[in-house]
Protein backbone atom coordinates (compact mmCIF):
# COMPACT_ATOMS: atom_id res chain seq x y z
CA UNK A 1 0.00 0.00 0.00
CA UNK A 2 2.86 2.61 -0.73
CA UNK A 3 1.98 5.47 -3.29
CA UNK A 4 5.65 6.55 -3.70
CA UNK A 5 4.40 10.22 -4.58
CA UNK A 6 7.64 11.62 -2.99
CA UNK A 7 10.02 9.14 -5.53
CA UNK A 8 7.73 9.98 -8.34
CA UNK A 9 8.21 13.78 -8.13
CA UNK A 10 12.11 13.38 -7.33
CA UNK A 11 11.92 10.96 -10.45
CA UNK A 12 9.98 13.93 -12.47
CA UNK A 13 12.50 16.56 -11.78
CA UNK A 14 15.44 14.46 -12.46
CA UNK A 15 14.43 13.82 -16.24
CA UNK A 16 12.36 16.87 -17.00
CA UNK A 17 13.31 18.86 -19.55
CA UNK A 18 11.95 22.71 -19.98
CA UNK A 19 11.70 24.70 -22.89
CA UNK A 20 13.40 27.75 -20.87
CA UNK A 21 16.72 25.37 -20.65
CA UNK A 22 19.49 27.26 -22.11
CA UNK A 23 20.90 24.53 -23.45
CA UNK A 24 18.07 23.85 -26.09
CA UNK A 25 17.67 27.72 -26.18
CA UNK A 26 21.30 28.23 -27.42
CA UNK A 27 20.94 24.81 -30.09
CA UNK A 28 17.72 26.99 -31.70
CA UNK A 29 19.11 30.25 -31.97
CA UNK A 30 22.02 28.68 -34.24
CA UNK A 31 20.16 27.60 -36.55
CA UNK A 32 17.48 30.08 -36.58
CA UNK A 33 20.27 32.86 -37.28
CA UNK A 34 21.87 30.76 -39.87
CA UNK A 35 18.55 30.29 -41.72
CA UNK A 36 18.08 34.37 -41.17
CA UNK A 37 21.01 34.71 -42.87
CA UNK A 38 21.57 32.16 -45.74
CA UNK A 39 17.69 32.01 -46.69
CA UNK A 40 17.71 32.24 -50.58
CA UNK A 41 16.36 34.91 -52.01
CA UNK A 42 13.13 33.36 -53.78
CA UNK A 43 11.89 31.45 -50.57
CA UNK A 44 8.67 33.26 -49.09
CA UNK A 45 8.70 34.95 -45.93
CA UNK A 46 8.33 32.88 -42.81
CA UNK A 47 8.38 32.93 -39.09
CA UNK A 48 9.63 30.23 -36.77
CA UNK A 49 8.30 28.99 -33.80
CA UNK A 50 9.65 25.82 -31.19
CA UNK A 51 8.02 22.51 -32.01
CA UNK A 52 7.76 19.51 -30.14
CA UNK A 53 7.56 18.00 -27.00
CA UNK A 54 9.59 21.03 -25.27
CA UNK A 55 7.13 23.47 -26.40
CA UNK A 56 4.26 20.69 -24.84
CA UNK A 57 5.75 21.08 -21.63
CA UNK A 58 6.34 17.55 -22.04
CA UNK A 59 10.25 16.96 -22.83
CA UNK A 60 12.58 15.12 -21.05
CA UNK A 61 16.55 14.88 -20.95
CA UNK A 62 17.50 12.04 -23.53
CA UNK A 63 18.79 8.94 -21.73
CA UNK A 64 22.28 9.31 -23.89
CA UNK A 65 23.76 12.52 -22.55
CA UNK A 66 23.25 15.01 -24.85
CA UNK A 67 21.25 13.32 -27.33
CA UNK A 68 18.95 16.21 -27.71
CA UNK A 69 15.99 15.74 -30.08
CA UNK A 70 15.38 19.88 -30.97
CA UNK A 71 12.31 20.70 -33.16
CA UNK A 72 11.72 24.23 -35.01
CA UNK A 73 8.78 24.59 -36.97
CA UNK A 74 8.95 27.11 -40.07
CA UNK A 75 5.31 29.02 -40.95
CA UNK A 76 5.81 30.20 -44.46
CA UNK A 77 3.15 32.96 -45.06
CA UNK A 78 2.05 31.60 -48.27
CA UNK A 79 -0.58 28.41 -49.47
CA UNK A 80 0.28 25.33 -50.54
CA UNK A 81 -0.45 26.21 -54.22
CA UNK A 82 2.28 29.47 -54.17
CA UNK A 83 4.77 26.96 -54.73
CA UNK A 84 5.78 24.56 -57.17
CA UNK A 85 6.12 21.65 -54.99
CA UNK A 86 6.42 20.79 -50.93
CA UNK A 87 9.79 19.71 -51.82
CA UNK A 88 10.76 22.73 -53.26
CA UNK A 89 9.71 24.58 -50.45
CA UNK A 90 11.70 22.74 -48.29
CA UNK A 91 14.41 22.87 -50.55
CA UNK A 92 14.76 26.56 -49.48
CA UNK A 93 15.56 25.50 -46.08
CA UNK A 94 17.78 22.27 -47.05
CA UNK A 95 19.86 24.75 -49.12
CA UNK A 96 20.15 27.72 -45.95
CA UNK A 97 21.54 24.54 -43.35
CA UNK A 98 23.20 22.92 -46.21
CA UNK A 99 26.73 22.30 -45.05
CA UNK A 100 26.37 23.93 -41.29
CA UNK A 101 27.63 20.33 -40.22
CA UNK A 102 28.71 17.87 -42.25
CA UNK A 103 25.41 15.91 -41.79
CA UNK A 104 22.21 17.81 -43.35
CA UNK A 105 19.72 15.89 -44.42
CA UNK A 106 16.11 15.89 -46.07
CA UNK A 107 13.82 13.42 -44.38
CA UNK A 108 10.59 12.97 -45.31
CA UNK A 109 8.62 15.05 -42.60
CA UNK A 110 11.61 17.66 -41.96
CA UNK A 111 14.98 18.60 -42.82
CA UNK A 112 17.59 17.04 -40.15
CA UNK A 113 20.86 18.78 -38.62
CA UNK A 114 22.86 16.46 -37.22
CA UNK A 115 25.99 17.78 -34.70
CA UNK A 116 28.95 15.91 -34.19
CA UNK A 117 27.98 15.98 -30.17
CA UNK A 118 25.64 13.87 -31.15
CA UNK A 119 22.16 15.79 -31.14
CA UNK A 120 20.32 16.91 -34.03
CA UNK A 121 17.76 19.38 -34.65
CA UNK A 122 14.47 18.77 -36.99
CA UNK A 123 13.30 21.91 -38.95
CA UNK A 124 9.34 21.50 -40.18
CA UNK A 125 8.42 23.71 -43.51
CA UNK A 126 4.85 23.97 -43.22
CA UNK A 127 2.12 26.72 -45.60
CA UNK A 128 0.17 28.53 -43.15
CA UNK A 129 -2.02 31.05 -45.22
CA UNK A 130 -4.40 28.54 -47.10
CA UNK A 131 -8.01 29.79 -47.99
CA UNK A 132 -9.40 26.58 -45.84
CA UNK A 133 -7.20 28.27 -42.81
CA UNK A 134 -5.66 25.17 -42.87
CA UNK A 135 -2.18 24.73 -42.31
CA UNK A 136 -0.13 21.74 -44.19
CA UNK A 137 3.08 20.37 -43.35
CA UNK A 138 5.47 19.83 -46.49
CA UNK A 139 5.98 16.23 -47.01
CA UNK A 140 8.96 14.85 -49.35
CA UNK A 141 12.80 14.05 -49.62
CA UNK A 142 15.11 15.60 -52.19
CA UNK A 143 15.01 12.25 -54.26
CA UNK A 144 11.19 11.64 -53.63
CA UNK A 145 9.47 12.51 -57.45
CA UNK A 146 6.67 15.02 -57.48
CA UNK A 147 3.53 12.63 -57.66
CA UNK A 148 4.65 11.00 -54.19
CA UNK A 149 5.06 14.46 -52.53
CA UNK A 150 2.45 16.06 -50.27
CA UNK A 151 0.94 18.40 -48.13
CA UNK A 152 -0.60 17.22 -44.77
CA UNK A 153 -2.88 18.87 -42.63
CA UNK A 154 -1.24 19.84 -39.53
CA UNK A 155 -1.10 22.21 -37.27
CA UNK A 156 1.19 21.62 -34.56
CA UNK A 157 0.42 25.12 -32.89
CA UNK A 158 -3.04 23.75 -32.71
CA UNK A 159 -1.39 20.50 -31.18
CA UNK A 160 0.31 22.41 -28.49
CA UNK A 161 -2.29 24.25 -27.64
CA UNK A 162 -4.52 21.19 -26.85
CA UNK A 163 -1.99 19.40 -24.83
CA UNK A 164 -1.17 22.75 -23.04
CA UNK A 165 -5.16 23.41 -22.21
CA UNK A 166 -6.06 20.02 -21.57
CA UNK A 167 -7.20 20.41 -17.96
CA UNK A 168 -8.72 24.20 -16.93
CA UNK A 169 -6.30 23.31 -13.54
CA UNK A 170 -3.04 24.28 -13.12
CA UNK A 171 -2.34 21.12 -10.38
CA UNK A 172 -3.70 18.56 -12.86
CA UNK A 173 -2.09 20.00 -15.68
CA UNK A 174 1.04 19.09 -13.91
CA UNK A 175 0.00 15.62 -13.12
CA UNK A 176 -0.84 14.89 -16.46
CA UNK A 177 2.37 16.60 -17.62
CA UNK A 178 4.20 14.49 -15.09
CA UNK A 179 2.43 11.08 -16.22
CA UNK A 180 3.86 12.19 -19.94
CA UNK A 181 7.10 12.30 -18.99
CA UNK A 182 7.40 9.05 -16.82
CA UNK A 183 5.93 7.25 -20.10
CA UNK A 184 8.37 8.67 -22.40
CA UNK A 185 11.27 7.64 -19.84
CA UNK A 186 9.93 3.90 -19.54
CA UNK A 187 9.82 4.05 -23.30
CA UNK A 188 13.39 5.13 -23.61
CA UNK A 189 14.61 2.32 -21.04
CA UNK A 190 12.59 -0.36 -21.74
CA UNK A 191 13.48 0.02 -25.53
CA UNK A 192 16.92 0.74 -25.26
CA UNK A 193 18.17 -1.86 -27.32
CA UNK A 194 15.24 -1.37 -30.24
CA UNK A 195 16.49 0.92 -33.24
CA UNK A 196 12.59 0.43 -34.36
CA UNK A 197 9.19 -0.18 -33.70
CA UNK A 198 8.92 2.09 -31.06
CA UNK A 199 6.11 3.78 -30.10
CA UNK A 200 6.79 7.55 -30.15
CA UNK A 201 6.64 10.37 -28.10
CA UNK A 202 3.95 12.27 -29.51
CA UNK A 203 1.59 8.36 -29.34
CA UNK A 204 3.07 8.05 -25.66
CA UNK A 205 1.38 11.82 -25.24
CA UNK A 206 -1.88 11.19 -26.98
CA UNK A 207 -2.21 8.05 -25.03
CA UNK A 208 -1.95 9.66 -21.69
CA UNK A 209 -3.72 12.86 -23.18
CA UNK A 210 -7.20 9.90 -23.88
CA UNK A 211 -6.68 8.07 -21.09
CA UNK A 212 -5.65 9.87 -17.97
CA UNK A 213 -8.15 10.75 -15.04
CA UNK A 214 -6.65 13.15 -12.82
CA UNK A 215 -5.97 10.93 -8.96
CA UNK A 216 -5.40 12.25 -5.38
CA UNK A 217 -6.20 11.04 -2.00
CA UNK A 218 -7.48 13.21 0.43
CA UNK A 219 -4.69 12.97 3.41
CA UNK A 220 -6.75 15.61 5.95
CA UNK A 221 -10.37 15.49 6.43
CA UNK A 222 -10.88 17.93 8.11
CA UNK A 223 -9.51 20.50 5.96
CA UNK A 224 -9.92 18.42 3.04
CA UNK A 225 -6.35 19.05 1.72
CA UNK A 226 -5.59 16.80 -1.19
CA UNK A 227 -2.43 14.44 -2.43
CA UNK A 228 -2.21 13.89 -6.00
CA UNK A 229 -1.18 9.69 -6.35
CA UNK A 230 0.70 9.54 -9.85
CA UNK A 231 1.32 5.80 -9.16
CA UNK A 232 -2.74 5.52 -9.21
CA UNK A 233 -2.93 7.89 -12.44
CA UNK A 234 -0.51 5.98 -14.26
CA UNK A 235 -1.97 2.82 -13.48
CA UNK A 236 -5.41 4.10 -15.09
CA UNK A 237 -3.83 5.45 -17.64
CA UNK A 238 -2.23 1.88 -18.74
CA UNK A 239 -5.01 -0.59 -17.34
CA UNK A 240 -7.44 1.66 -19.84
CA UNK A 241 -5.06 1.69 -22.90
CA UNK A 242 -4.64 -1.86 -22.67
CA UNK A 243 -8.66 -2.51 -22.73
CA UNK A 244 -8.26 -0.89 -25.78
CA UNK A 245 -6.62 -3.54 -27.62
CA UNK A 246 -8.26 -5.89 -30.31
CA UNK A 247 -7.68 -8.53 -32.00
CA UNK A 248 -6.21 -8.77 -35.57
CA UNK A 249 -5.37 -11.43 -37.71
CA UNK A 250 -2.41 -12.28 -40.03
CA UNK A 251 -1.84 -15.07 -42.81
CA UNK A 252 1.80 -16.28 -41.63
CA UNK A 253 2.76 -19.71 -43.86
CA UNK A 254 -0.80 -20.57 -44.40
CA UNK A 255 -2.37 -19.94 -41.13
CA UNK A 256 -4.00 -17.06 -39.62
CA UNK A 257 -2.25 -15.86 -36.67
CA UNK A 258 -3.87 -13.50 -33.71
CA UNK A 259 -2.08 -10.32 -32.73
CA UNK A 260 -3.56 -7.64 -30.72
CA UNK A 261 -4.20 -4.37 -32.36
CA UNK A 262 -5.09 -0.75 -31.76
CA UNK A 263 -4.82 2.42 -32.59
CA UNK A 264 -4.20 5.95 -30.99
CA UNK A 265 -5.32 9.47 -32.60
CA UNK A 266 -3.80 12.54 -32.50
CA UNK A 267 -6.57 14.82 -30.47
CA UNK A 268 -6.42 17.52 -33.21
CA UNK A 269 -7.30 17.60 -36.81
CA UNK A 270 -6.91 15.59 -39.08
CA UNK A 271 -7.15 12.66 -36.04
CA UNK A 272 -4.00 10.76 -37.65
CA UNK A 273 -3.59 7.14 -35.80
CA UNK A 274 -0.02 7.63 -34.49
CA UNK A 275 0.98 4.17 -34.66
CA UNK A 276 0.41 3.47 -38.25
CA UNK A 277 3.87 2.99 -38.42
CA UNK A 278 3.96 -0.15 -36.24
CA UNK A 279 3.77 -3.86 -37.28
CA UNK A 280 1.36 -5.59 -35.53
CA UNK A 281 4.79 -7.96 -34.08
CA UNK A 282 6.07 -4.47 -33.00
CA UNK A 283 2.46 -3.90 -31.60
CA UNK A 284 2.74 -7.29 -29.89
CA UNK A 285 5.85 -6.25 -27.80
CA UNK A 286 4.43 -2.62 -26.56
CA UNK A 287 1.72 -4.79 -25.52
CA UNK A 288 3.99 -7.12 -23.59
CA UNK A 289 5.83 -4.38 -22.30
CA UNK A 290 3.00 -2.17 -21.56
CA UNK A 291 1.37 -5.64 -19.21
CA UNK A 292 4.80 -5.79 -17.49
CA UNK A 293 4.63 -2.12 -16.60
CA UNK A 294 0.99 -2.78 -15.24
CA UNK A 295 2.06 -5.45 -13.62
CA UNK A 296 4.54 -3.93 -11.98
CA UNK A 297 2.91 -1.02 -10.76
CA UNK A 298 0.39 -2.66 -9.27
CA UNK A 299 3.06 -4.75 -7.03
CA UNK A 300 4.13 -1.60 -5.87
CA UNK A 301 1.25 -0.35 -5.27
CA UNK A 302 0.17 -3.41 -2.67
CA UNK A 303 3.70 -3.63 -1.07
CA UNK A 304 3.68 -1.37 2.27
CA UNK A 305 7.23 -1.04 2.45
CA UNK A 306 8.05 2.31 0.05
CA UNK A 307 11.39 1.00 -0.36
CA UNK A 308 10.81 -1.86 -1.48
CA UNK A 309 7.85 -0.57 -3.74
CA UNK A 310 10.76 1.52 -5.17
CA UNK A 311 13.02 -0.86 -6.23
CA UNK A 312 9.95 -2.36 -8.58
CA UNK A 313 9.72 0.55 -10.01
CA UNK A 314 12.90 1.54 -10.42
CA UNK A 315 13.06 -1.80 -12.61
CA UNK A 316 10.71 -0.39 -15.12
CA UNK A 317 11.36 3.43 -15.12
CA UNK A 318 15.31 2.85 -15.22
CA UNK A 319 18.01 4.42 -12.54
CA UNK A 320 16.72 8.08 -12.66
CA UNK A 321 14.06 6.46 -10.16
CA UNK A 322 15.33 7.26 -6.38
CA UNK A 323 14.93 4.53 -4.23
CA UNK A 324 15.04 5.46 -0.47
CA UNK A 325 16.71 3.55 2.07
CA UNK A 326 14.54 2.47 4.76
CA UNK A 327 15.45 4.79 7.52
CA UNK A 328 14.44 7.53 5.15
CA UNK A 329 10.36 5.96 5.23
CA UNK A 330 9.74 6.31 9.02
CA UNK A 331 8.95 8.78 11.20
CA UNK A 332 11.66 9.70 13.79
CA UNK A 333 11.14 8.71 17.04
CA UNK A 334 11.81 11.83 20.05
CA UNK A 335 13.75 8.71 22.18
CA UNK A 336 14.85 5.64 21.79
CA UNK A 337 12.89 2.92 23.58
CA UNK A 338 13.13 1.91 27.02
CA UNK A 339 12.36 -1.89 26.82
CA UNK A 340 10.36 -3.10 29.38
CA UNK A 341 10.24 -6.88 30.92
CA UNK A 342 7.07 -8.96 29.40
CA UNK A 343 5.93 -12.47 30.84
CA UNK A 344 3.61 -14.51 29.19
CA UNK A 345 2.27 -18.12 29.28
CA UNK B 1 7.37 -9.94 -0.73
CA UNK B 2 3.87 -9.19 -0.70
CA UNK B 3 3.51 -12.10 1.91
CA UNK B 4 2.87 -11.12 5.31
CA UNK B 5 1.36 -7.73 5.05
CA UNK B 6 -2.10 -7.52 7.25
CA UNK B 7 -4.97 -4.64 6.94
CA UNK B 8 -6.28 -3.32 10.52
CA UNK B 9 -8.99 -2.04 11.53
CA UNK B 10 -7.96 1.32 11.31
CA UNK B 11 -7.66 0.45 7.26
CA UNK B 12 -3.92 0.48 7.87
CA UNK B 13 -1.71 -2.10 6.69
CA UNK B 14 1.03 -4.05 8.82
CA UNK B 15 3.86 -5.53 6.92
CA UNK B 16 6.36 -8.18 8.69
CA UNK B 17 8.88 -8.61 7.01
CA UNK B 18 10.33 -12.57 5.95
CA UNK B 19 13.61 -12.30 8.23
CA UNK B 20 11.52 -11.18 10.75
CA UNK B 21 8.59 -14.05 10.12
CA UNK B 22 11.46 -16.94 9.62
CA UNK B 23 13.37 -15.75 13.33
CA UNK B 24 9.74 -16.01 14.74
CA UNK B 25 8.89 -19.18 13.08
CA UNK B 26 12.78 -21.16 13.63
CA UNK B 27 11.07 -20.63 17.45
CA UNK B 28 7.47 -22.74 17.34
CA UNK B 29 6.99 -25.51 19.38
CA UNK B 30 7.18 -28.74 17.44
CA UNK B 31 8.79 -31.18 20.10
CA UNK B 32 7.56 -32.09 22.78
CA UNK B 33 9.67 -30.46 24.77
CA UNK B 34 10.73 -27.54 23.25
CA UNK B 35 9.99 -24.31 25.27
CA UNK B 36 8.31 -21.38 24.81
CA UNK B 37 9.94 -17.94 23.48
CA UNK B 38 9.78 -14.72 23.00
CA UNK B 39 11.52 -11.20 21.82
CA UNK B 40 10.22 -7.21 21.10
CA UNK B 41 9.32 -6.19 17.61
CA UNK B 42 11.15 -3.50 15.86
CA UNK B 43 10.37 -1.45 12.82
CA UNK B 44 9.16 1.99 11.13
CA UNK B 45 5.97 3.82 10.89
CA UNK B 46 6.03 5.00 7.48
CA UNK B 47 5.78 8.66 6.94
CA UNK B 48 4.12 8.28 3.73
CA UNK B 49 1.19 6.29 5.13
CA UNK B 50 1.53 5.83 8.79
CA UNK B 51 1.35 1.80 7.71
CA UNK B 52 3.51 -0.29 9.72
CA UNK B 53 6.68 -2.40 9.19
CA UNK B 54 8.00 -5.03 11.70
CA UNK B 55 11.61 -5.26 10.96
CA UNK B 56 13.79 -6.75 12.91
CA UNK B 57 12.26 -8.84 16.25
CA UNK B 58 14.68 -10.27 19.15
CA UNK B 59 15.15 -13.43 19.92
CA UNK B 60 15.32 -15.15 23.54
CA UNK B 61 18.26 -14.06 25.49
CA UNK B 62 20.42 -16.34 27.96
CA UNK B 63 18.73 -14.46 30.66
CA UNK B 64 15.18 -15.20 29.53
CA UNK B 65 13.14 -17.71 31.51
CA UNK B 66 11.68 -20.61 29.52
CA UNK B 67 9.53 -23.39 30.26
CA UNK B 68 7.15 -25.31 28.23
CA UNK B 69 3.74 -22.89 29.18
CA UNK B 70 5.68 -20.10 30.87
CA UNK B 71 7.91 -17.18 29.27
CA UNK B 72 9.71 -14.61 31.28
CA UNK B 73 11.49 -12.32 29.20
CA UNK B 74 13.74 -9.49 31.09
CA UNK B 75 14.90 -6.37 29.50
CA UNK B 76 18.39 -7.25 29.50
CA UNK B 77 19.69 -8.43 26.03
CA UNK B 78 16.57 -6.65 24.42
CA UNK B 79 17.05 -3.61 25.37
CA UNK B 80 20.87 -3.90 23.22
CA UNK B 81 18.92 -5.41 20.59
CA UNK B 82 16.64 -2.59 20.19
CA UNK B 83 19.79 0.01 20.82
CA UNK B 84 21.65 -1.43 17.71
CA UNK B 85 18.93 -1.00 15.20
CA UNK B 86 17.88 2.53 16.50
CA UNK B 87 21.71 3.55 16.08
CA UNK B 88 21.42 1.92 12.70
CA UNK B 89 18.23 3.98 11.98
CA UNK B 90 18.69 7.57 11.88
CA UNK B 91 16.07 7.67 15.04
CA UNK B 92 13.03 5.81 12.58
CA UNK B 93 12.90 2.87 14.94
CA UNK B 94 10.40 2.21 17.20
CA UNK B 95 9.13 -0.94 20.22
CA UNK B 96 6.15 -2.38 18.34
CA UNK B 97 5.28 -4.88 21.03
CA UNK B 98 5.89 -8.40 21.65
CA UNK B 99 5.42 -11.83 20.22
CA UNK B 100 6.10 -15.58 21.93
CA UNK B 101 5.14 -19.01 21.04
CA UNK B 102 2.79 -21.27 22.69
CA UNK B 103 2.52 -25.30 22.39
CA UNK B 104 -1.14 -25.55 20.40
CA UNK B 105 -2.03 -25.50 17.28
CA UNK B 106 -3.97 -22.54 17.02
CA UNK B 107 -2.98 -19.96 19.85
CA UNK B 108 -5.13 -18.49 22.36
CA UNK B 109 -3.66 -15.56 24.65
CA UNK B 110 -3.46 -16.36 28.38
CA UNK B 111 -5.00 -14.51 31.41
CA UNK B 112 -0.90 -13.38 31.98
CA UNK B 113 -0.53 -12.79 27.85
CA UNK B 114 -3.58 -9.72 28.52
CA UNK B 115 -2.15 -8.51 31.60
CA UNK B 116 1.00 -8.06 30.30
CA UNK B 117 0.16 -6.44 27.33
CA UNK B 118 -2.67 -4.08 29.21
CA UNK B 119 0.75 -2.87 31.33
CA UNK B 120 2.66 -2.08 27.90
CA UNK B 121 -0.16 -0.37 26.81
CA UNK B 122 -0.51 1.70 29.54
CA UNK B 123 3.09 2.76 29.88
CA UNK B 124 4.19 3.49 26.43
CA UNK B 125 7.58 4.05 25.86
CA UNK B 126 8.34 5.96 22.76
CA UNK B 127 4.53 8.28 22.73
CA UNK B 128 3.27 5.39 20.58
CA UNK B 129 -0.39 4.43 21.10
CA UNK B 130 -0.48 1.38 19.07
CA UNK B 131 1.71 -2.01 19.82
CA UNK B 132 1.31 -5.00 18.37
CA UNK B 133 1.35 -8.32 19.81
CA UNK B 134 2.06 -11.62 17.98
CA UNK B 135 1.87 -15.80 19.14
CA UNK B 136 2.97 -18.59 17.05
CA UNK B 137 1.18 -21.68 17.68
CA UNK B 138 2.19 -24.73 16.18
CA UNK B 139 0.14 -24.12 12.64
CA UNK B 140 -1.43 -20.77 13.28
CA UNK B 141 -0.01 -17.28 13.69
CA UNK B 142 -2.33 -15.16 14.98
CA UNK B 143 -1.43 -10.88 15.78
CA UNK B 144 -3.70 -8.95 18.27
CA UNK B 145 -3.25 -5.12 17.76
CA UNK B 146 -3.37 -2.75 21.10
CA UNK B 147 -4.40 0.82 21.58
CA UNK B 148 -4.08 3.37 24.23
CA UNK B 149 -6.68 5.85 22.69
CA UNK B 150 -5.77 8.61 25.92
CA UNK B 151 -5.92 5.84 28.86
CA UNK B 152 -8.93 3.68 27.00
CA UNK B 153 -6.78 0.47 26.39
CA UNK B 154 -8.44 -1.97 23.90
CA UNK B 155 -6.87 -5.16 22.83
CA UNK B 156 -8.35 -6.70 19.39
CA UNK B 157 -7.44 -9.63 16.87
CA UNK B 158 -6.46 -8.34 13.53
CA UNK B 159 -5.04 -11.52 11.79
CA UNK B 160 -4.54 -15.06 11.98
CA UNK B 161 -2.58 -17.02 9.33
CA UNK B 162 -1.50 -20.48 8.76
CA UNK B 163 2.03 -21.17 9.57
CA UNK B 164 4.05 -22.71 6.26
CA UNK B 165 5.70 -25.89 6.76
Amino acid sequence: MSHCQKQFEEFHDNIKLSDEDSILKEKRDIIIERLESKMPKDAKSYSHFNQGSYAMKTGIKPLVEGKYDIDLGLFFDMSKDDVGSPVEAKKWVYDALVGHTNDVTMKTPCVTVTYAAGYHVDVTVYAANNSDDKVYLAKGKLSTPIENQKWDESNPKDLIKEIRNRFPNSDDRKQFRRIIRYLKRWKDVQFSDTANGKPTGIALTSIVYHNIQIKTEVVDLFSGKKEYRDLDAIIHVISSFISQFTTKYELENGEWVPYPFVTVSLPVSPYPNLLEKMTLKQLKVFKDKLEKLLEALEAAKAEVDPSEAAKILKKQFGDSFPVPSKDDTGKKASAPAVIPSSESA
Amino acid sequence: MLDHQYQLPSNHFLKITLNSYQVMKSFIQLEKNSCEAGGILVGRVLDESNNFIIDDVSSPMPTDHRRRNHFYRHPNGHQDFFDKKWGESKNTCFYLGEWHTHPEPSPYPSHIDFQTWRRLLKFPTQNISVLFFIILGTSQMKIWQGTNNNGAIRIELVAASKIDA
